[in-house]
């Protein structure tokens, strides 16, 4: 006996079967270019058999087919590669800020030109050179007055560009948690639906992309741990606190740096904070990480010039104690004072000590020393409430103001000493020589100060430039490594989950076809239907 | 490999767009002639060619510290010629003075001529280069040799000159440049040592210089004591001898800078030729990578546009 509504029935199956399918086909067309997306499969199942007596056989010769249903729509992901993919991404992210804040350094430097600091520490040392064949010339002594007030315009504009970009960077890592903040919450967000459409036991497969991208944005900003609970819930740590756990996301929060020293410039930037406690910088990666590297090594501080009297306590023994958060007593210090500022405020120093030294015990034009308050070429505004008025580092240092103008020409000590001629120029020349002097120009530098090297101030400026210009290179080539990998790490991905068109193309044409084939099934059995219902009518 | 159209669409793009990358770099480094814009580009080079343009203009400095002392050096040597051809015919006139066939007359005429001679040293003892006198020491604006101070009829060497240098040799003293690291080059010669008594000069009343020698030899011929003319014939030539000495330590100096600064022409060029090589680009490679790079640009974009476009989209009605 015949079943004709079964039939009829595994006609309708087809129809609804091969309309998923095809909505599956145009949803994947419509999203080929969505970032993140995965690519749906439509997995189909033969329905279970019905069991289909036979003519010689009392049980029946087997089963017949019922049709056909969608088991389930599929995400086509490698998972795997998403992991690489969000590790890589943190190194992107990290070596991309880094090249971006040196190159923004080094074009402060504006090395090498004709206008750097090397030629005018050059222009210095030459208009003392040429004084030193004229000292008589109020011209050669003008000069010499403009070159110094343009060696120390220079290191005061270099070191006030520094402190630019380090409080843009500062802003910047409270934009970055801001960001990581409405990422954490997007990923808790996407959790709660996920983990609800799960429990009714679906698939939530634009939801898990959406989260998948909001992780991946996330580990460019800061390196973070994911893993997924058993509910399907994805947690997300960071140097082990709970970002987004089972119950929702926990944002990170700003504030002021620590207020153990009454430093007003440190004071003043940005500690990343979680619950009330705060977080390591150097264990941020991404973004994040390469902002605190920028603000803190590259740039790093010097407080030689910026503390107020009196010095806080630890600070005396400088480069050994600094407060926490950054680099507790003992650990490798985190904020050591040797990043450009540093090294800037010492090289000042160093010149302007050694210019001082000599120009102190120098005559001026009429033979005789300068007035006490004189004798110093550079020195520091009297303004400046400074912790030390000796050190004469590259914020304030600046032309002694005795020595300014037209009217003090006859001031700059080019002579031997007391009693020395107009014409006599032994100062003159042994300062224009310093550019030849080797010198231990980092006396403070931790750890052991026992033996800092000698080395010549063109010297000292030269390579701690190029230092800097190779943590640069080593920056760019790290991120045009990753971006090279990531990029290939997303072509795998692409080839698992992205949306060929061809491909969606045929299905669509096959899904058509199918579908068009199932209806003309249900046409037959229509006919069928029809001839059955118009046998008993009248001939 | 499975392949999607969106890879196409990725790769395309990333070609050009590093093509693109290649071209705006290349493009910079022809704008400015300079291969580098930043250590980062290449730390080595910035540091080679930062001390190179340290050294060259060092090293210019020194040429120029080396043109000035050779100015003084030459005005020195012409000064001191002068004084020594005065010095000639002071003798020759001291010897025609001795002789026994002048009569006193004559001698006192001679006479004339000596103090003529010595008004005539004077003013080369006073000389001056860029308004500096050449042979004072460092007190270079004061006249060594002044017209008022002078007793006997002969100037004596201006100690008074400087208020402050009671006891102070600053008016002996040398002057020198930097023709070099660490190196000195003294350029001037101090009256005291050529015009003053730095030689024995005989019995005493000795003169205390070489004005004063001239003074007593004029006064001798004027009183007509031969056996003094003669005696002035000795200390001239002495004088003479000083004059030589120096002018031959002069000729020394004069040849070291010269040297010096032919060492410092050649190796201007020769570090000019490095630094190029650091920091200058090569406009032929350049250029060819140039044009290199935009057919590179232009065949991915050709090749883009035919791959991008059909899908089985445009087979199907």
């Amino acid at each position: 006996m015949d079943l004709t509504m079964l039939g009829l029935r595994t006609g309708v199956r087809g129809l609804a079967a091969a309309q998923e399918a095809l909505d599956v086909v145009g949803q994947n067309i419509t999203n080929a270019n969505t970032e993140g997306y995965s690519r749906q499969a439509v997995n189909l199942v033969n329905t279970p058999a019905f069991r289909y007596p036979g003519a010689n056989t009392p049980i029946g010769t087997g089963a017949i087919g019922s049709g056909v249903e969608v088991a389930n729509i599929q995400r086509q992901r490698d998972v795997f590669l998403d992991n690489k993919i969000n590790t890589e991404t943190a190194t992107l992210g990290q070596n991309e800020i880094l090249r971006d804040g040196i190159n923004q350094i080094q074009d402060q430097f504006g090395e090498p030109s004709a206008n750097g600091l090397a030629s005018v520490m050059t222009n210095y040392f030459s208009a003392w050179d040429q004084l030193s064949t004229n000292p008589e010339s109020s011209a050669a002594r003008s000069q010499v007055q403009q070159a110094g007030v343009a060696l120390s315009q220079s290191f005061n504009s270099l070191y006030q560009g520094l402190t630019q970009i380090r409080t843009e960077t500062d802003n910047k890592i409270q934009n970055a948690v801001t960001d990581a903040n409405t990422f954490t919450s997007q990923i808790a967000g996407l959790n709660g639906l996920i983990s609800q459409a799960e429990g009714l036991g679906l698939k939530a497969n634009d939801l898990m992309d959406q989260r998948n991208l909001a992780l991946q944005k996330l580990n460019k900003i800061v390196n973070v741990q994911s893993q997924i609970a058993s509910d399907g819930k994805m947690l997300v740590s960071l140097q082990g606190r709970q970002l987004v756990g089972p119950a929702g996301a926990q944002a990170l929060g700003t504030q002021p740096g620590s207020p153990t020293s009454t430093n007003t410039l440190e004071s003043n930037l940005t500690d990343v904070t979680f619950n009330g406690q705060v977080m390591q910088p150097n264990a941020m990666g991404g973004q994040l990480g390469a902002y605190f590297q920028l603000r803190d090594q590259v740039i790093g501080r010097s407080d030689f010039n910026t503390l107020t009297t009196p010095a806080p306590a630890g600070l005396s023994a400088y480069g050994s104690a600094f407060p926490p958060p950054f680099g507790a007593p003992g650990t490798a210090a985190w904020n050591t004072p040797n990043g450009m500022l540093y090294k800037l405020d010492q090289l000042a120093n160093s010149l302007s000590s050694q210019v001082n030294a000599l120009h102190s015990a120098g005559s001026n034009l009429y033979g005789a020393l300068n007035v006490p308050a004189l004798r110093n070429f550079f020195t520091n505004p009297p303004t400046a409430n400074l912790v030390s008025t000796t050190f004469v580092g590259a914020q304030y240092m600046s032309l002694n103001t005795g020595l300014v103008g037209t009217g003090a020409v006859a001031l700059i000590a080019a002579g031997n000493g007391a009693g020395s001629g107009p014409g006599d120029n032994r100062k003159a020349q042994m300062i224009a020589a310093i550019r030849d002097v080797q010198t231990p120009i980092d006396p403070t530098l931790p750890p052991p100060a026992s033996a800092p090297p000698v080395t010549t101030v063109s010297d000292y400026y030269r390579n701690f430039l190029s230092d800097l210009g190779v943590k640069g290179q080593t920056a760019d080539r790290v991120a045009k490594n990753q971006t090279a990998l990531i990029d290939h790490l997303n072509q795998q991905q692409q080839s698992v989950s992205g949306v060929n068109l061809d491909q969606e193309m045929t299905d669509m044409v096959k899904y058509q076809h199918a579908y068009n084939a199932s209806a003309k099934v249900i046409s037959m059995y229509d006919q069928l239907l029809d001839t059955i219902i118009n046998m008993g009518g009248g001939h | 490999m499975r392949v999607t159209n969106k890879m196409l669409y990725d790769n395309a793009f990333g070609a050009a767009s590093d093509q693109l990358d290649k071209i705006s770099n290349l493009q910079n480094k022809l704008a400015t002639g300079k291969a580098i814009q930043r250590p980062s580009d290449d730390p080595t080079a910035v540091n080679q060619s930062m001390l190179l343009q340290t050294t060259i203009s060092e090293q210019a400095q020194y040429s120029k510290n080396i043109d000035q002392s050779v100015t003084w050096l030459d005005a020195t040597d012409s000064a001191l010629n002068d004084a020594n051809t005065v010095l000639q015919r002071a003798r020759t006139l001291a010897v025609e003075g001795a002789s026994d066939t002048q009569s006193a007359s004559s001698r006192q005429s001679i006479a004339k001529e000596i103090r003529l001679l010595k008004e005539q040293l004077r003013g080369i003892a006073n000389s001056q280069v860029t308004g500096r006198y050449l042979f004072a020491g460092s007190q270079t604006l004061v006249q060594p040799y002044p017209a008022f101070n002078m007793p006997n009829g002969g100037p004596v060497y201006n100690t008074a000159m400087s208020p402050l240098n009671a006891g102070n040799l600053d008016d002996q003293s040398s002057l020198g440049v930097q023709v070099g690291p660490g190196t000195t080059l003294t350029y001037n010669t101090t009256g005291v040592s050529v015009f003053d008594k730095t030689i024995d000069l005989g019995p005493p009343p000795a003169p205390t210089n070489v004005f004063q020698t001239l003074e007593n030899l004029a006064t001798s011929l004027d009183n007509n004591q031969t056996s003094a003319i003669s005696g002035a014939i000795t200390q001239i030539d002495q004088r003479i001898d000083k004059v030589s000495l120096a002018r031959a330590d002069i000729g020394g100096t004069r040849n070291r800078a010269t040297l010096l600064q032919d060492r410092y022409k050649t190796s201007q060029v020769s570090l000019k030729g490095l630094l190029s090589q650091y920091q200058d680009v090569d406009m032929p490679q350049l250029v060819s990578d140039l044009t290199q790079s935009q057919q590179v640009y232009q065949a991915s974009l050709a090749a883009s546009a035919k791959i991008i476009q059909p899908t089985l989209m445009d087979f199907l009605h």
